[in-house]
């Protein structure tokens, strides 16, 4: 899977880079208009991460081209601007997702993850993680073949771990992508513990194996590997 | 004091003495003028007497006309002046003494020395002179009220345009985008006046814009560094080689980066708000958005047994910017949520044109004029950023509602009211 990151603040493009090589994608980056430009004339990528701010130009226009083209590719805009107009904006051109900064690499792993799998399977495809089936497109997960009934809070907390498998995730990282904007006005932190803990129950008493790791201090950690 | 009242005053003040000394004046002058007049006469009688004396045998008392009296006599000295003066003599007619001017001569005739006494009645004069006086006081007393009336009459129409600027500045609101107008004036200070408040106002306005923008800008710029801290919090914490007291450190960097992150995004917010960057309008059904609200914080609700009870009217639609409503409800029913006790409670009312919420919580009243201050923290929970009525303030005002706190019953509530 091949990612196009442009993005001009280097040090988030470094790491957001180095994440993302860690979860296996082949990561390309462009660090201003012009040299986006060309890489997107040039080849083609599975997804790409767009600042719309950048040097020399902005990534809106970067949108435009790519669907001129009739590109297939993914498009997610990361944005330090967060306004509603942008993201209308952005939308409208053929945006798939829009991701305001400061977010969290584990969540913007997951929107990649969530988009390459709606674009390349037109989102037919079951995500299997040994006993655990889980199928998108109509939000059931099965457990050696048994359905189990999650409410949609621990239906995206347990998509959300497995997008981000063997990853540590920390609970302001889960509590944003359970509540968004929310996460911050309220006790998340118990809640987040009581969904989880919800979320392993019935997936124990399913028969599956409980892949939910404490990491003292900052999260969880779901973990499928030694 | 009203400037014209106070201009009159004054006028009263210099004027009212002025005509009384200017009638002093007059009074005299004119009364020496009609002395003199008398004394001419007096002497055109001496003349008369003089020619008539030496017909004369002894001393007597001769009418030399109808107003005038003369007496001659000897006199045992001579001397050359005359002399006039005031006296008084009797008037047969009038059978009563009236005021009368005299001259005294003394004339030679045929080796002998006569003393010609002359009188006439200034009774005329002083009537004369009374009228004259009267009427220059009653002109003078005109024109100051006919001065003091037109003024008063006029200072209206002149101060129009200074009211017309005064009323203007009182509806001055510096958190609306419009300028204001001041009308032209042909007056030269009043047009000063309007040409140096408007440059002062335009002066106003571009500060609080450039302010306003700064405070949008810098939210703006903070958010990038803010992403990197993260995404190399992100990084750091998938280290195999971290202990548990290092992750306790990566945990607190990483809460006090959520907790700027999220400050930066609720000022960010407010400067929106305030930069009047929401503008499209629909209507919107208020009781609608509180009961999607309320089952959103459902968890919260139970988490803390919460008794929530509903009066809405689906009839509450009113004319808002749907994503400001959101906000509006969102942060009052969080609000509630927040500061209220175990087990408490919160009622929400919706009506056609308000809405109210309420709940227990703290047991006394809430100092009001902190309450939508911002970075005012409800002392109970330290985890709130003193922002959400300052948020909920703010978009009242730009949407024509009105806010009230009342404590009643151990009930801290906010009403809304919505205008048309």
């Amino acid at each position: 899977m091949k990612i196009l990151l442009i993005e001009d603040e280097i040090e988030l493009r470094k790491s957001i880079k180095l994440y993302l090589h860690n979860e296996g994608f082949v990561v390309e980056s462009a660090d201003d208009f012009q040299k986006a430009e060309e890489k997107v004339g040039v080849y083609d990528y599975d997804c790409i991460l767009v600042d719309i701010t950048l040097p020399h130009g902005s990534g809106l226009d970067i949108i435009k081209k790519l669907k001129q083209e009739k590109s297939e590719t993914g498009i997610i805009i990361i944005s330090a601007k967060n306004s509603i107009d942008d993201k209308i904006v952005g939308l409208d051109l053929g945006a798939d997702d829009y991701l305001p900064k400061p977010f969290d690499l584990a969540e913007l792993n997951s929107r990649i993850k969530a988009l390459l799998r709606r674009k390349k399977h037109q989102g037919n495809t079951a995500i299997e993680i040994n006993e655990i089936t889980i199928r998108p497109e109509e939000h059931s997960v099965h457990v050696n073949n048994n359905l189990i009934n999650l409410t949609s809070k621990e239906y995206d907390l347990l998509l959300f771990f497995i997008h981000n498998k063997n990853k540590v995730v920390s609970k302001n990282a889960i509590a944003e992508h359970l509540w968004g904007d929310h996460a911050d006005q309220m006790d998340s932190h118990d809640f987040i513990y009581v969904h989880l803990r919800n979320l392993r129950k019935k997936i124990t008493e399913a028969g599956g194996q409980d892949y939910v790791q404490t990491i003292y201090g900052i999260g969880y950690c779901f973990k499928t590997e030694e | 004091m009203k400037l014209i009242n106070k201009a009159i005053l004054q006028y009263l003040l210099v004027g009212v003495p002025l005509i009384i000394c200017a009638i002093i004046i007059s009074f005299v002058l004119i009364r020496k003028e009609l002395r003199d007049g008398a004394d001419e006469t007096l002497l055109d009688e001496k003349i008369k007497a003089e020619l008539i004396l030496p017909r004369l045998k002894t001393a007597e008392t001769v009418y030399l006309s109808a107003d005038s009296i003369a007496r001659i006599e000897p006199a045992a000295f001579h001397a050359d002046t005359i002399i006039y003066g005031d006296t008084a003599i009797f008037n047969l007619h009038e059978n009563e003494l009236i005021e009368a001017r005299q001259l005294k001569a003394f004339v030679n005739t045929n080796g002998q020395t006569h003393l010609i006494s002359l009188y006439k009645s200034s009774l005329e004069e002083d009537e004369l002179l009374e009228a004259i006086t009267m009427t220059i006081g009653l002109i003078f007393i005109f024109l100051m009220i006919a001065f003091l009336t037109v003024s008063l009459l006029l200072s209206e129409k002149n101060w129009k345009p200074f009211y017309s600027t005064l009323g203007q500045l009182k509806q001055f609101d510096l958190s609306k985008p419009e300028t204001i107008q001041l009308d032209k004036s042909k007056i030269k200070e009043f047009e000063e006046l309007n040409a140096v408040l408007s440059s002062l106002l335009a002066k106003l306005h571009k500060d609080f814009r450039n302010q306003k923008e700064f405070t949008e800008n810098a939210s703006h710029e903070l958010q990038t560094p803010l992403a990197i801290i993260k995404a190399n919090i992100n990084l750091l914490i998938q280290s195999r080689n971290l202990g548990e007291d290092d992750m306790e450190q990566i945990q607190a960097i990483e809460n006090t980066v959520q907790r700027i992150s999220s400050l930066n995004k609720t000022l960010l917010l407010l400067s929106k708000i305030e930069n009047q960057q929401f503008i499209e309008k629909t209507e919107v059904d208020i009781s609608h958005i509180i009961e999607n609200q309320l089952s959103r914080f459902a968890h919260q609700i139970s988490a803390k047994e919460l008794q929530v009870s509903t009066q809405l009217s689906h009839e509450t639609a009113i004319v808002i910017n749907r994503e400001l409503a959101e906000i509006l409800v969102t942060n009052l029913i969080q609000n509630a949520i927040k500061h209220n006790v175990k087990g408490g409670e919160i009622q929400i009312k919706c009506g056609t044109d308000f809405m109210e919420i309420s709940n227990s919580g703290l047991r006394q009243p809430l100092a009001e004029t902190d309450l939508f201050r911002r970075f005012q923290k409800g002392s109970a929970s330290s985890d709130s950023n003193g922002l959400g009525l300052a948020i909920v303030k703010s978009i009242v005002e730009i949407s024509n509602i009105t806010i009230q706190y009342y404590f009643t019953a151990e009930k801290h509530t906010f009403q809304l009211l919505f205008h048309k």
